[in-house]
């Protein structure tokens, strides 16, 4: 290293030369020139990536392939100045010196830019620069200079800059081969590694401290790129209408609308086809269990190897190793499935497994077609006008508008929005805001409210899409309600005014939209085939055991007329889920819940869609699948209480469906809130409040609906 | 030399004299380019209003905008709202 001559930056000096192995390549530059999208380009990972300054906000670290050998590349969160601001911020500025735990100096540093936004880009080169380590500039984005006509010289620009530079574009993946022979050659010492010598400010610079830096900036600008006038024309062209304050929210709004109506419209064939599938594997499944156990030994033998490769597949999902506790929990389970009665299994296999299991995975066609959509959004660059238009709005409770991208987020899942808030600067709005993300819709709220909008207006399917429309509005009418309380109360403070960059429009990468479906889809079928099949599984066996006795079956049926209904409703009743069901009953029936559905609510404490399956399977014990293909709803339509009114009246239904919307469900956005807040504390609290607001707002629809005779 | 807060200025283009005041926000207008000797273009004003600096689009509150001190004579700026921004300064409306 070329260090003999600048004794100032000895924190930034690689405390070893570069060695083959362990070499760390990082990436850093500006926020959104497509650090994160190269990276996943050339090591293969999917990390996410948005048209919105802010997206990557930690480090992340993965393996390139280089001519010979693999080495390490670090993705940092973006940033304006190594004079760093926030969090983030300070997360590359450590990376850089080394002074992060495990991360040493990095080796050669590539310097990600923006070629379509060249001259704000060199104001942090130079600073990078001036830390003298060894420096590649990727000219990220050349495809979208080209098609904008900006002309560049390249090599006057690398001599300008002293280093190599090389044009890339991180989208079609043009000179990532040429990137890749650079950092090569850099690393193991095929070029000569040049010395600095351009404009910083260290002696004589009054009033603003990056003053020389822009005029540096436009200097080398200007020398080496010819933008044509008419750069960025469309995208003005196109702000002129977005960001008004009437139309903007107006347009906000249409694109919202637009978007949901896709959901539900293009979901519903994909969906019909899954309940379809389902429903026949379990009539199959129902014929193919045979009606008495043929042979012990042949019986225990094929559900065993069963059972058994059914634990390997989950832990294959799940990641679970096999170490000595899960091969032992995995036997033991297995050998108690094998010596099931064949009855109790037909049960396990149709009811709990299948019916579980298809009860949630039918949703899958929804939540693809939302992250779909959003990542859309994501991509084109509204975002950045969505915080802008909002800003004023969002003052009315207190945050800033750079609140509004995480609430967004949140439409997807609670926890890339809580972990979007990061872009909100001052810690108080972050985490106000964090502390009500969980109020908004997320995806696994979907499958509950479709399950309550059939149940409601099965016959209307307007009154059914309204139901989907007031539960998102009270999402988000509870959410800024809540923010605003807090802020009143325990967490004041002005929020931080409005700077924020907003990036051209661009068309969103379709590629990129499908990878995002394809992630997240398949986190969802694991998450089905793993937690939800288990919690099926369990539920299925707390509302199977303890049975019935046979005496008590006797004094069932000599009293009804339906005899096997009641004999299941009895048999449940006897169980364990049961029991808990009746045990909570003086405390939800205000509610209008009845003992089965205490059983979901209970069990959607861990996951909120578990309510589906718990439902399916409450309610589906007893029933006879095969016979009819009855779906969810059906079964629960026909429901009664021991009077022999409905259970599920309109009062009950809209007493569900506010519970759901507004109570803190999902244990994985709860650990993500311990994470972000640094305390248990704060989840906690999330917790506490918005089930304790999410009983009272039930508590009060089922009593003034009730009153009002529906 | 005649000067408005750039809260004051209406669409046009000025150059930037000082960001008077002190603190975070601050920090990350200069770093952002708006910082003294370079070129503002207020592309629509309001709150929060856009501007160009250094090539890219930046959205602005008011409350900010008003430490930016920028020099209003310059061949693209509006007259009327330039002069009503000298008359205006220091007072809080528009
Ligand atoms: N046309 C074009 N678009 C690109 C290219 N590289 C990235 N993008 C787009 O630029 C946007 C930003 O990309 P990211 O990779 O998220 O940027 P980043 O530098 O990681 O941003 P932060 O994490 O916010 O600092 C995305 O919309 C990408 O699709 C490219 O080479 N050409
Ligand atoms: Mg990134």
């Amino acid at each position: 290293m070329t260090d003999s001559c600048h004794e100032s930056d000895t924190s930034a000096q690689p405390s070893q030369p570069a060695s083959p192995d362990g070499a760390v390549v990082a990436l850093v530059g500006n926020p959104n020139t497509g650090k994160t999208t190269l990276f996943n380009k050339l090591t293969g990972l999917r990390a996410k990536t948005a048209n919105f300054p802010g997206i990557t906000v930690d480090l992340r670290s993965g393996r390139i392939k280089l001519r010979s050998n693999f080495v390490e590349m670090i993705d940092l969160p973006g940033l304006y100045s190594l004079e760093a601001m926030s969090p983030e911020e300070k997360v590359t500025v450590n990376a850089l010196a080394g002074s992060r735990a495990q991360t040493p100096v990095p080796d050669v540093v590539v310097l990600v830019l923006d070629t379509t936004n060249l001259e704000r880009n060199l104001v942090l080169a130079s600073e990078v620069l001036d830390l003298r380590l060894p420096t590649i500039v990727a000219l990220n984005q050349i495809d979208a200079a080209r098609a904008a006509d900006i002309r560049i010289d390249i090599s006057k620009l690398s001599e300008e800059l002293n280093c190599q530079v090389v044009p890339v574009s991180a989208r079609t993946g043009e000179g990532l081969e040429a990137l890749r022979g650079v950092v090569d050659d850099t690393l193991f010492g095929k070029l000569p590694i040049l010395s600095q010598n351009h404009q910083s400010c260290t002696v004589g610079c009054t009033g603003c401290t990056f003053a020389a830096r822009f005029d540096w900036a436009e200097r080398v600008s200007d020398a080496n790129i010819q933008v044509p006038p008419t750069q960025g024309r469309r995208t003005d062209a196109i702000d002129r209408i977005l960001t008004k304050p009437i139309i903007g929210v107006a347009a906000f709004l249409s694109v919202m609308l637009v978007v949901f109506y896709l959901i539900f419209s293009l979901a519903s064939v994909p969906m019909d086809m899954v309940d379809g599938v389902f429903g026949a594997v379990g009539a199959y499944a129902e014929q193919l269990v045979p009606e008495e156990s043929v042979q012990p030994g042949l019986w225990f033998g094929a559900v065993f190897v069963l059972s058994m490769s059914l634990f390997a597949a989950g832990y294959a999902a799940a990641g679970i190793s096999w170490s000595r506790k899960s091969s032992v929990a995995a036997i033991a389970i297995a050998i108690t499935v094998s010596l099931l009665p064949v009855d109790d299994f037909r049960s396990l296999l149709v009811d709990g497994i299948i019916g579980g299991v298809g009860g949630v995975i039918i949703f899958l066609p929804q939540i693809c077609i939302l992250f779909f959509f959003i990542s859309l959004l994501e991509d084109s660059g509204y975002m950045a006008r969505a915080a802008f238009v909002m800003e004023r709005l969002m003052q009315f409770v207190g945050l800033p508008g750079k609140a509004f991208v995480p609430m967004l987020s949140a439409h997807a899942c609670a926890i890339p929005g809580i972990m979007a808030a990061r872009v909100i600067e001052n810690w108080r709005d972050r985490l106000v805001t964090i502390l009500v993300l969980p109020l908004l819709t997320c995806s696994a709220r979907l499958p509950v409210y479709t399950m309550i909008a059939a149940l409601l207006f099965s016959d209307s399917p307007f009154n059914a899409a309204m139901v989907f429309v007031g539960a998102y509005v009270l999402g988000i009418a509870a959410a800024l309600f809540s923010a605003w309380c807090l802020k009143k109360t325990i967490l004041r403070g002005k929020p931080v005014p409005l700077v924020i960059e907003l990036p051209a429009y661009r068309v969103p990468s379709l590629r990129n939209a499908l990878a995002t479906v394809i992630d997240r889809g398949t986190v969802f079928v694991r998450q089905a085939g793993t937690v939800i099949l288990m919690i099926s599984v369990i539920l299925w066996a707390l509302a199977t055991y303890p049975k019935l006795p046979p005496a008590n079956v006797a004094n069932v049926i000599s009293g009804q007329s339906t005899a096997d209904e009641a004999v299941a409703q009895e048999a449940l009743a006897y169980s364990f889920a049961g029991r808990a069901g009746r045990l909570v009953e003086p405390i939800f029936r205000p509610l209008g819940f009845d003992w089965k559905i205490n059983v979901g609510v209970l069990t959607s404490f861990a996951a909120r869609e578990v309510v589906v399956s718990t439902l399916a399977i409450v309610y589906g014990i007893g029933e006879d699948s095969a016979e009819d293909e009855a779906t969810l709803v059906e079964t629960l339509r026909r429901q009664t209480r021991p009077d022999g009114s409905a259970v599920f009246t309109k009062a009950t239904g809209f007493s569900l469906l506010v519970f759901f919307v507004l109570a803190m469900q999902c244990l994985p956005t709860q650990a993500v809130t311990k994470r972000e807040t640094g305390s248990w504390k704060w989840a906690v609290f999330q917790l506490v409040y918005m089930s304790a607001m999410a009983y009272v707002a039930a508590l009060v629809t089922f009593q003034s609906c009730t009153a009002l005779g529906f | 030399m005649s000067q408005i807060t750039l809260s004051h200025a209406g669409p046009g283009t000025f150059r930037c004299i000082e960001v008077t005041g002190e603190g975070e926000p601050v920090v990350r207008l200069k770093r952002m380019g708006i910082c003294s000797g370079r070129q503002i273009s207020i592309l629509q004003a309001g709150d929060p209003m856009i501007l160009r600096v250094v090539g890219a689009r930046i959205g602005l509150s008011r409350e900010l905008a008003a430490t930016v001190v920028v020099d209003c004579h310059n061949a693209d700026t509006d007259p009327v709202s330039a002069t009503a921004g000298v008359r205006g300064e220091g007072e809080s409306r528009d």
